[in-house]
């Protein structure tokens, strides 16, 4: 047998001293409509939130088709981790070292010929190894131990400091300045790197995460883009599916228009150059001519043509298109152009479906969909799940209308103070003496 | 003539009137050429003008990040300060690398973005007002680092003389560098607004407005908050970091670290503010209005003021430039009373800001 597609492993979150969900297990098996029931404060939403990444479980596993949903390691990972530590370690080696001398004693020496790239990179290497070094001052330059306390010599030009410097007899490296450097560094990046893994460790498991691993809801209070158009709360939802155009690459177009100008711009300017007798300003003409005349064709191109490719553009109608197939699914098609606010509430709930189905999940979470519907709409919304699974999409839902719940779910789960009580069909729900005294309460209580 | 004015009613003649002013002010240093060379005396608006470009592009860096993301950032001084030291740094004579204004044109933004990195991580999950105070304390101490950095950045005294931009001998014998920087100035400030342009439609950004709206929504709907959030900090600070990779090469100096203090970001909130919210036009409005105000207003009135009181230039008050904090304080609480959205908002901007209070469900 296939895992099942949700399946929550004792599950408990906590919040301080309150048990909001207390080792609740749960199963929910591709293309059947699940329920969670309970009382008021059950922590169905709580669950809801656990599911979807929002809180962080306190303990328990949440598996998605068997697997942990939480993001493994990777090798990027790994890498980012390094980077951060690296970062940090550089950081703190640097203010330690006091980067204000260091520049002194590695990149203001530019006076003298042969300076290069390498030189100054040994000088840095010296400068932080604590050994002497040369630092021009008012003129003059002085050769100043590792750690800036004593003066060794000073000297009238680089060269001269620097035969100084060698001819030093072999000078030990500041002990101290060098200990707190190394320090500096192997602290500093134990705690980039540490931190990198914390920030890690939290996002492992985040709405967005989720959403990509094929897990989208609803909200229990409406959450939607309110000053955004229905068809745009819906587009949003798709954008991880259009693919990684952005509107400055423009892969049809781009080079057909750019080349000719940039090469026109090119030709300009080596003229202009050549005739004027200056072949050695040719090159640098060439490019800055390129880039110039190049870029404000490339500007003109895409001001012009509504700013988009043809392949960003074609995209974006087939995104159209799909939100649209998708508005008329819900019933919403006629109103694709206004705004998600001044929609009516029923249409509302109907919309979140829509956006929740746009980012193409395999696990559908509605939290109370049927809330403030009138029995038609409740009706009709029972229908649209019906349908919601029929297009492959599990679903699982939390809802008070015991009409609603017990004529689509496959499933129920009932949830009482954060514990799961029972499981079961509707008929064995409604059987159940645990359930119907959670929701009425025993004889005696009255 | 005739479409002319049809395509007048079509748009409005407001819209038509900027589009002519926009189409002439590529010419504006010819004009002023034109002037000098008929009087002997130039007008200098090209002058003016390059500094309202570049502050122009510190406002459009700063739109993006607070307009587009809504992320409340204080402290866009420290990136303009940043690409401007940068400048500085990679092209005065007494360092080695003298990459000359081409080389630190492409440097200096990624010198900011980079910075933006660093204070975007680690700030991502603060909102609002505390990303203001996070962010307006590091570019106070941005500035007071680069105070202090003398060896580096010369402190007060600022990195100088900057190089005028290398040019091409037949550009340089007939525009000068001057106006050439005009031009080029003139050619970022075109980019940035058709890119931008781009950007406010394109799927980013919806995703900018969908986080605006409801950031756990987005969120859940496959959205990743940190990384378009990171992306608006990065490519905000990388512009202000063109802009001053800009003014300290139009000024040939990186000036001194104080010119970049919370001030200098407050005047960039306040373009926003004044023009619009999350809106390209409005932003340059802004720019407009208040460097504009600052550059040709302010110390025409000067004048005026100083020859009314009898001519005693020593006196603090009579310094026209010294009441401009009262005004632009008075036109910040003028706006935010009569018209919050500001003079020419994004649509959504107004109806965001419009919006009636949620209803209790």
């Amino acid at each position: 047998m296939t895992a099942p597609l949700l399946e929550v492993r004792k599950l408990t979150l906590k919040f301080g001293g309150l048990t909001a969900v207390s080792e609740v297990d749960l199963t929910v098996q591709e293309g059947e409509v699940a329920a969670v029931i309970g009382p008021n404060g059950a922590g169905k939403t709580s669950l809801f939130n656990a599911i979807t990444g929002i809180y962080e479980p306190t303990s328990g596993e949440v598996l998605l088709g068997g697997e942990d949903v939480r993001e493994p390691m990777t090798r990027r990972h790994l890498v980012q981790q390094a980077l951060a530590g690296l970062l940090l370690g550089t950081m703190a080696l640097l203010a330690t070292a006091n980067i204000d001398t260091m520049w002194l004693a590695v990149v203001k020496n530019r006076a003298e010929p042969g300076f290069s790239a390498g030189a100054m990179a040994q000088e840095a290497v010296r400068y932080l190894q604590a050994l002497p070094r040369i630092e021009p001052r008012v003129g003059r330059f002085f050769v100043v131990s590792g750690d800036g306390k004593t003066t060794l010599g000073t000297a009238k030009t680089r060269q001269e400091a620097l035969v100084l410097r060698d001819a030093l007899p072999p000078q030990p490296a500041a002990a101290t300045a060098r200990w707190l450097r190394l320090l500096a560094l192997v602290v500093g990046t134990a705690v980039g790197v540490a931190a990198a893994r914390a920030v890690w460790k939290r996002t492992r498991r985040t709405p967005t995460s989720l959403a990509r691993r094929g897990v989208a809801r609803t909200f229990q209070n409406i959450r939607l883009f309110h000053n955004m158009t229905v068809l745009e709360n819906v587009l949003v939802a798709m954008d991880r599916h259009l693919g990684h155009t952005q509107p400055w690459t423009h892969p049809s177009r781009r080079l057909d228009t750019l080349l000719p100008l940039g090469l026109l711009g090119m030709l300009l300017a080596l003229v202009a150059t050549l005739r004027l007798g200056d072949p050695a300003g040719a090159l640098p003409a060439i490019l800055l001519g390129a880039f110039l005349l190049g870029g404000i064709a490339y500007l003109v191109h895409i001001g012009r043509r509504g700013a988009f490719s043809q392949a960003t553009l074609a995209l974006e109608a087939a995104a159209s298109d799909k939100a649209l197939e998708l508005l008329t699914f819900v019933g919403l098609a006629q109103n694709a152009n206004d705004l998600s606010r001044n929609l009516p509430y029923g249409y509302q709930r109907r919309l979140e479906i829509a956006r929740a189905l746009a980012t193409q999940p395999r696990l559908l979470l509605l939290d109370e969909p049927a809330a403030g519907m009138n029995p038609s709409e409740t009706v009709a919304l029972m229908h649209l799940i019906r349908q919601i699974r029929d297009r492959g999409v599990t679903v699982l839902l939390i809802e008070h209308h015991m009409r609603v719940v017990m004529g689509i779910s496959d499933r129920i789960t009932v949830l009482v103070h954060g514990k799961r009580i029972a499981e079961g069909t509707a008929e064995e729900i409604r059987n159940n003496p645990s359930v119907i005294e959670a929701y009425l309460g025993t004889d005696g209580e009255h | 003539m005739a479409a002319l004015w049809q395509r007048l009613q079509k748009q409005g003649g407001i819209e038509l009137l900027i589009r002519v002013v926009l189409l002439l002010y590529p010419f504006f240093p010819v004009l002023d050429w034109a002037v000098q060379s008929l009087t002997g005396q130039g007008i200098r608006l090209d002058r003016q003008l390059v500094n309202i470009f570049i502050f122009g592009l510190l406002a459009l860096a700063l739109n993006l990040q607070v307009g587009y993301a809504g992320l409340l950032q204080l402290g866009i001084a420290a990136f303009f300060a940043i690409g401007a030291m940068t400048t500085g740094v990679l092209t005065v004579e007494k360092y080695p690398f003298q990459l000359g204004f081409w080389g630190a044109i492409l440097v200096a933004p990624v010198m900011a973005g980079a910075a933006g990195l660093l204070l975007g991580a680690p700030t991502l999950r603060l909102r609002g007002d505390y990303l203001a105070i996070v962010t307006l304390g590091f570019g106070e101490v941005m500035r007071i680092v680069l105070l202090n950095l003398e060896n580096i950045t010369d402190g007060p005294r600022g990195l100088n003389p900057i190089a005028e931009p290398w040019l091409p001998v037949f550009v340089k014998d007939t525009i000068g560098a001057e106006k050439a920087i005009y031009a080029f100035a003139l050619f970022a400030l075109v980019a940035a607004v058709v890119l931008l342009r781009l950007l406010e439609r394109s799927r980013l950004g919806r995703a900018f407005v969908a986080l605006r709206e409801d950031e756990l929504a987005a969120a859940c709907m496959g959205l990743d908050p940190a990384r378009i959030k990171l992306l608006a900090f990065a490519g905000g600070a990388a512009l202000a970091g063109l802009a001053g990779a800009l003014y300290a090469t139009n000024l040939t100096t990186t000036a001194e670290p104080n010119t970049y203090d919370f001030n200098y970001s407050v005047m960039v909130l306040c373009c926003l503010i004044i023009g619009g919210l999350g809106s390209l036009r409005g932003a340059l409005m802004g720019a407009l209005l208040l460097m504009g105000f600052d550059n040709v207003v302010s110390p025409l009135l000067t004048r005026v003021l100083q020859k009314a009181i009898g001519g005693d230039s020593n006196f603090v008050m009579a310094s026209f430039s010294n009441w401009r904090w009262i005004i632009f304080g008075a036109a910040l609480v003028l706006m935010m009373r009569l018209r919050p959205e500001g003079l020419w908002p994004s649509r959504r901007i107004a109806k965001e800001l419009h919006e009636p209070p949620a209803e209790v469900a």
